[in-house]
């Protein structure tokens, strides 16, 4: 039995039409279900926790990349499989499971190819796909083993589940594998050559490097105030923070042409 | 289908070496790799299980059962174990290898090595003892750290000093 969680903005009158296929095409497929509107009244949260009250098993999303980090924040710890309708031109997730968009995302759900796929822990919290730190001096103990500590021309950290990041360019290292029972910290380094004087504010940019340590656990934390940490482009955080991951933790629903193997 | 491709891919010049130094893209390993770039410190015991590319500095110890790349640029205080490596840099510490060890022109290595087959360029430091013909099987690491599998074979003592 299915759970349909559709997001608040899809109430709006340019999805109607395309809400109409997606329902139609269900049908069409024999796999329709009990569906769910977010709304101000009623949080995401209190929606999914009702349907795994139910006994029901499987929750689609229905919505952008966000309403499905959301959805899997919350049900991560219930024993469910998600799926994704994408509801965003530009979904990132979207290539990366193999779903193609709008009522055709309905083919993949009912052909039913399940991954399991590591999710990261923050503290309480949890995340999909990367956790970002901007211009943050912070110590990182990785495993209980070792200590990175960086330059100033360090200027961004970022940890990697999966490889993607909202510009689009993949942070590649392609190694930002989401089933391999790791997380990577990304230490990006930049170095700038001046070829017009410093005060045009005009510099070029050589390629970012970048240094990648895989772990399973870390530890982060500032001697001075509290960092800032962005959670999959979505939640914000602060340090200290234990960051830890859990290996093949969530079943999600994917398609045949997925990037993830 | 998937658009992610070659077009927004921004290639890291560090993976892109370590590529082709290795021979093995680890683009579909399953086991992952770590970079430490220049200006980044690791202090403590980096064990792992993949390839390890070195161009920044390490104090402790470094421990891989996959190949490991030290860069012209870096400098490490700590015993090396690993099945290949490949030495451009400064090393202060032992290093063994169960493989192939590769000195380039630009090393400076202060301690013993043991490996299997050694090569060394015209212009390389070393101050210590050199055995090779080591031809222990790749330890297998568990989770943990802890060897679980080792086998020893033939060892030929060579001491030299060079």
């Amino acid at each position: 039995m299915y759970f349909y969680f559709y997001d608040t903005f899809l109430a709006a009158s340019k999805y109607h039409s395309v809400l109409s296929k997606i329902e139609a095409r269900l049908m069409n497929l024999g796999i329709t279900g009990k569906i769910g509107r977010c709304s101000p009244l009623k949080s995401s949260r209190d929606l999914l926790f009702d349907a795994v009250k139910l006994g029901l098993k499987n929750i689609i999303v229905v919505g952008n990349d966000k309403t499905f980090y959301r959805a899997l924040r919350d049900i991560v710890e219930k024993d469910v499989t998600l799926g994704y309708i994408p509801m965003e031109k530009h979904s990132m997730l979207a290539p990366i499971f193999g779903i193609p968009l709008y009522e055709n995302a309905c083919d993949v759900i009912s052909k039913r190819i399940v991954e399991l796929v590591d999710v990261g822990k923050i503290n309480d919290h949890y995340f999909f796909t990367r956790l970002q730190l901007k211009n943050a001096r912070v110590s990182l103990e990785c495993d209980g083993r070792y200590k990175i500590s960086y330059g100033s021309e360090c200027r961004n950290i970022m940890i990697c589940n999966l490889g993607m990041s909202r510009n689009r360019v993949v942070t590649n290292h392609t190694r930002h594998n989401c089933k391999d029972g790791f997380l990577e910290a990304v230490i990006e380094h930049t170095s700038r050559i001046s070829y017009i004087p410093w005060f045009t504010w005009r510099s070029k940019y050589t390629s970012a490097r970048q240094s990648v340590f895989p772990f399973q656990k870390i530890y982060v934390c500032t001697e001075e105030k509290p960092a800032t940490i962005v959670a999959d482009d979505d939640l914000i955080l602060k340090t200290p923070a234990k960051i830890e991951v859990l290996p093949r933790k969530q079943k999600i629903i994917v398609g045949k042409d997925r990037s993830i193997q | 289908m998937n658009h992610v491709n070659s077009q927004y891919l921004q290639l890291n010049p560090l993976v892109e070496k370590n590529a082709m130094l290795f021979k093995s893209p680890q683009s579909h390993s399953a086991t992952p790799e770590t970079i430490i770039g220049p200006s980044i410190r690791v202090e403590g015991q980096l064990i792992g299980e993949g390839n390890v590319t070195v161009e920044g500095s390490i104090m402790g110890m470094l421990k891989t059962t996959k190949d490991v790349y030290i860069g012209d640029k870096a400098k490490l205080q700590a015993d090396i174990e690993a099945q290949n490596i490949i030495i451009a840099g400064e090393i202060k510490g032992n290093v063994k290898v169960y493989g192939k060890i590769e000195i380039k022109s630009s090393a400076r290595i202060i301690g013993d090595i043991e490996a299997g087959i050694i090569s060394v360029e015209t212009g390389a430091m070393i101050k210590g003892k050199c055995v090779t013909g080591v031809t222990e099987k790749a330890t297998v690491l568990s989770q943990g750290g802890d060897v679980i599998e080792r086998k020893r074979k033939n060892i030929q003592t060579v001491a030299s000093k060079v």
